[in-house]
Parts: C-alpha cells; sequence; structure tokens
C-alpha cells in the first residue's frame, strides 16, 4: 500500500514538482496537502511552525498516505499553485502568502474537490490576510461565565467574609513579626548562654585553685596547731603532774599547818601561789593562741591573694565571701579557749566542709 | 539560613534524575517544548525529527534527562523501544489547533499504553498551541477517558510559543518523584 503511495508520487514527481516550491532544491521528499506542493526537508519544518491550519506537512517516503491525500497531491502541484499565486498578484517570496485569502480559497477549492462538497465564495480582496474566526471555546467560556446576580443576603455573606478573611490575614501578620522577634530573641539568648557557658567554665576553673589553696592553707595551720597543741598537751600533763606533786605537798604542809598553825597564812600563800600557776598556764594558752592567730591570718591574707588575683572574673563579687568565712575561722579560733575543742576541730574540719560554698558560685 | 540548609539538603540528597520519553503525533511541537526547556527561548522552526532529540532540563534541583522521539507513522512503531529503563515518565503531546487528528492521537496513546513495557509510568498529557486552541482542555480530557489502568495522569494546557503551562508540568512530575 505505502510503496503504491509512494511510486504513485514519484510518478507525479515531473516538471516543477521535481523542486521544492519554496527554495527550488532538487529532489523534494517532503510535501503539503492542502496545496498538493512538493517541499525540500529545511521548508517542510518552516511549514510546520506555520500551524496545522495553514500548511499540513507530510513525508513522501516516511509517512503512511491515504487515498484522500494521494488526491490532493494529484490535484495540485507547484506550477498549478505558482500559477494561481501570480493570476492574484501574489509574489511567491513573500513570506505571508500562505496567510492571505487567497491561500486560503486555494484550500477551501482543494478541500472541497476531494470531498465532494460545495466551491467556496471568492474572496474581493485576494492579497488581504485571511482572519480566522475565533475558536468557539473563547465564546462557550464566555457564555459559561456570567453568573445570575447575588442576592442581598449573599452579598451580605461575602462582604463579612472578605471582611474576617482580610482580619485574619492581618492577625497572621502580626503573629510572624511576633515569631521574628522571637527568633531573633533565642539567638540573642542562644549567645548570651554561650558566654555566661564560658564565664561559668572560667570560675569553676578559679574556684577549683581557690578550693585547693585553700586546702592546702587549712592542712598548713591545722598540722601548725596540732604540733603546737601536742606540745601544750605535754606541757599540761606535766603541769597536772606538778600539781599532784604541789597537792600532795599541800598536803604535807597541811599536815605540817595542823601541827604547827602558825603557818597558816604562809599556806595560803602557797594556795595563792598554786593558783597562779594554772593562771600563768592559762596565760601560756592565751600566748600560744596569739602566736597562733597571725600565722592563720597570715595564711588567710595569702588565700585571700590567691583569691583576689581571679576576683575580676567573678561575677557576683567573690571576695566579699571570703571575707565573710575568714572573721568565722578568726572568731573559732578566738572561740576556742580550750585546746581539747580544737582538736575535736582538728579530728572534725569544719571548713572543708564549708568549702563548697565556694563551689557553689 | 535557608541557603544553608539548602546547601546541606543537597549534600545529603543529591540531585534526582528522571528519565523522560516526550512522544505524540507530528507536528504538534515535540521538538518546540524540549528547546524551549532546555535553551529558555523560543525556537522559530524545527524540522521534523528523524530519530531523536535528548536535552537535559534541570528544575527543581530535578534532573529530567528527557528523550524526544519523532512522530511520523514509521517512528511510532519505536515509541516503546526507548521504554526499556524502569521509572520511565512519559509526556504525550497532543496539538489543541488540531482537531481532525485527535482521533488518531487517542488511538496511538493508547496503543502505546497498552505495551507492557509502559506499565506503571505516569503519564503527563500537554496540551500544546493552547494560545490557537480550538477545543478546552475538559473536551480533551474526556476524550481521552484518563486515567487508564490506574496510572497516574495529569492534563496541562501549555504553549511552546509563550512558555507557559510547560514548568508546571514537570512539577507535577517532580511531585511524583519526590514523593516516592
Amino acid at each position: 500500500m505505502n510503496n503504491k503511495a509512494i511510486a504513485q508520487i514519484r510518478k507525479l514527481q515531473t516538471g516543477e514538482n521535481r523542486y521544492c516550491f519554496e527554495c527550488q532544491t532538487g529532489s523534494p521528499t517532503w510535501a503539503s496537502l492542502p496545496y498538493g506542493i512538493y517541499l525540500c526537508y529545511n521548508c517542510s519544518g518552516l511549514h510546520r511552525a506555520m500551524g496545522v491550519h495553514l500548511t499540513f506537512v507530510r513525508s513522501i517516503e516516511m509517512d503512511s498516505w491515504t487515498d484522500k491525500q494521494l488526491s490532493m497531491m494529484h490535484l495540485g502541484g507547484n506550477q498549478q499553485l505558482r500559477l494561481f499565486f501570480q493570476s492574484h498578484g501574489i509574489q511567491i517570496a513573500d513570506s505571508n502568502k500562505w496567510k492571505t485569502n487567497a491561500a486560503h480559497y486555494y484550500r477551501e477549492q482543494m478541500r472541497a474537490l476531494v470531498n465532494e462538497t460545495q466551491m467556496p465564495e471568492e474572496p474581493e480582496d485576494w492579497a488581504a490576510i485571511h482572519e480566522a474566526p475565533k475558536p468557539q471555546i473563547s465564546q462557550q467560556q464566555s457564555q459559561i461565565q456570567p453568573d445570575p446576580p447575588l442576592t442581598q443576603e449573599q452579598q451580605n455573606f461575602w462582604e463579612q467574609a472578605s471582611k474576617s478573611t482580610k482580619e485574619a490575614f492581618a492577625i497572621i501578620d502580626e503573629k510572624i513579626s511576633k515569631v521574628q522577634i522571637k527568633e531573633e530573641a533565642v539567638q540573642l539568648g542562644q549567645q548570651i548562654t554561650a558566654k555566661t557557658k564560658q564565664l561559668g567554665e572560667k570560675s569553676t576553673k578559679i574556684a577549683d585553685k581557690a578550693y585547693k589553696s585553700l586546702k592546702s592553707g587549712f592542712n598548713d595551720a591545722f598540722g601548725f596547731i596540732k604540733s603546737k597543741a601536742d606540745q601544750v598537751i605535754g606541757k599540761e600533763k606535766q603541769t597536772q603532774s606538778e600539781q599532784q606533786q604541789q597537792q600532795q605537798q599541800q598536803q604535807q604542809q597541811y599536815a605540817n599547818y595542823i601541827l604547827d598553825n602558825q603557818q597558816q597564812p604562809q599556806q595560803y600563800q602557797m594556795g595563792s601561789q598554786s593558783q597562779k600557776q594554772p593562771q600563768d598556764q592559762f596565760s601560756f594558752e592565751n600566748n600560744n593562741n596569739n602566736n597562733q592567730i597571725p600565722s592563720t591570718t597570715n595564711q588567710n591574707q595569702q588565700q585571700q591573694i590567691n583569691i583576689m588575683d581571679y576576683s575580676d572574673y567573678f561575677i557576683d563579687s567573690p571576695s566579699s565571701i571570703v571575707t565573710q568565712e575568714n572573721p568565722k575561722q578568726i572568731q573559732q579560733i578566738n572561740q576556742q579557749e580550750n585546746l581539747i575543742d580544737l582538736m575535736q576541730d582538728i579530728k572534725q574540719p569544719q571548713q572543708i566542709s564549708e568549702t563548697p560554698n565556694l563551689l557553689d558560685l | 539560613m535557608g541557603g544553608s540548609l539548602q546547601k546541606i539538603y543537597s549534600c545529603l540528597f543529591p540531585q534526582k534524575s528522571i528519565r523522560v520519553i516526550m512522544i505524540g503525533l507530528d507536528a504538534v511541537g515535540k521538538t518546540s517544548i524540549l528547546y524551549r526547556l532546555a535553551l529558555y527561548e523560543e525556537v522559530k522552526s524545527t524540522i521534523p525529527t528523524i530519530g531523536f532529540n535528548a536535552e537535559t532540563i534541570y528544575y527543581k534541583n530535578i534532573q529530567f534527562a528527557c528523550i524526544e522521539i519523532g512522530g511520523g507513522d514509521k517512528i511510532r512503531l519505536l515509541w516503546n523501544q526507548y521504554m526499556d529503563v524502569k521509572d520511565t515518565a512519559i509526556i504525550f503531546i497532543i496539538d489543541l489547533s488540531d482537531q481532525e487528528r485527535l482521533p488518531l492521537a487517542k488511538e496511538e496513546l493508547m496503543r502505546f499504553l497498552n505495551e507492557k513495557e509502559t506499565k506503571g509510568s505516569p503519564l503527563l498529557v500537554l496540551a500544546n498551541k493552547q494560545d490557537i486552541a480550538k477545543f478546552s482542555v475538559e473536551e480533551l480530557s474526556q476524550f481521552l477517558e484518563l486515567p487508564h489502568h490506574q496510572r497516574k495522569c495529569y492534563i496541562q494546557p501549555c504553549s511552546a510559543k509563550t512558555g507557559e503551562g510547560l514548568y508546571e508540568g514537570l512539577s507535577w512530575l517532580a511531585t511524583i518523584y519526590s514523593s516516592k
């Protein structure tokens, strides 16, 4: 079938049909059906770009042909179309020749001849550009578009709906602005937290150092106090033994006084002397305490200096806390009139238990 | 913020590539649509495609490897030969100004969709030449009787001359393949 069609078209390619209608190149392989003309490969592309309503291009070798299409090729021809255009005063070099009324008449005539329908009416102005009637879709859409007029209730409803939507959009805009502010605040908060974390790390390091220095200072202080206390306790034992000896002596003297009543005032004097010895002992203790206090204060001063070096890094002035503790220590040492209480403090050091207050910064 | 997120997203999820074949009758504008999408400009005139044209289109971080096959009577039989790769999307192009060949277009489309190679692949129907249309898209959808065999279908009116409607169709394909 297809080979037969090709053979038929090849038989028709004689005379001007051996060349392209547009560019006159030889051996055209494409054809435009509505005019029955022959085209080359490049000109077929130009014709296809015009649209199907103007020209309909088919390949002679690659497309299948129907009987009507073959009959169109039989009716048409390059020479026939050229003579038709020349008779109606249309130049073939003009690119708009396919849009003119002449071309439209030629198409309609060919279609009428093939389909055996009525011939079209001849146009008045052959060279004028043919205006195709508007497609029916747009008319249908325009017919559909007009709606019945709205009642007052519907108008009120739509007005309310538009108002409410506008209000809703306003609220949404406000919320969006608030959200943006929140995001900015969150970013600022993140920056602040990062800085505070750095400060906190620094402060913890400082607190560790302060804790270590305090601990070493207290250890030294208590070691000194212990050594002193051991000395004092050893002397106290000596004094106790001396007292026992004195009491024995007093008893002996009292026995002698019973024997000899005239020696009574001397005995009282001796008693006063014996009572003075513990006073001396107490004064010695006080002297010990006086000796101890400056050492501890010196250590406290050293600790204060150690802490004061880092006091710039603290947010809450830490020196006040340290000064709060130091008087306590001094008071404790002042209140420790009895050495036994001091010894108990050495066994259960309160200062080390209080040091976590520094870490709680 | 958004740019960095997009960078991270592109690092995590690299560009998807979708293989697309564009088919349709002859002289409906397949080549024009392909080069409109690839070159971002109107192509004045094209020559009839003998064989196929292949172009790569980038849209929405997706790489569309488009193969546009000629629509001649003898080349139409080779359409299903390009469906050998799995998950190939089909773009069928219909000329809205050509009312006479619409039954032929439907016949060719149904013949192609009944091939076993095209099973399950999504179909995008581009109704081209919307600016000189002679029938509406609703009539076209009623005539084509889609969807066909539970296939994902979408009809998008477009115009290769003005460029409207083409990227909407591509975005539909992108949504389908991004949801997979």
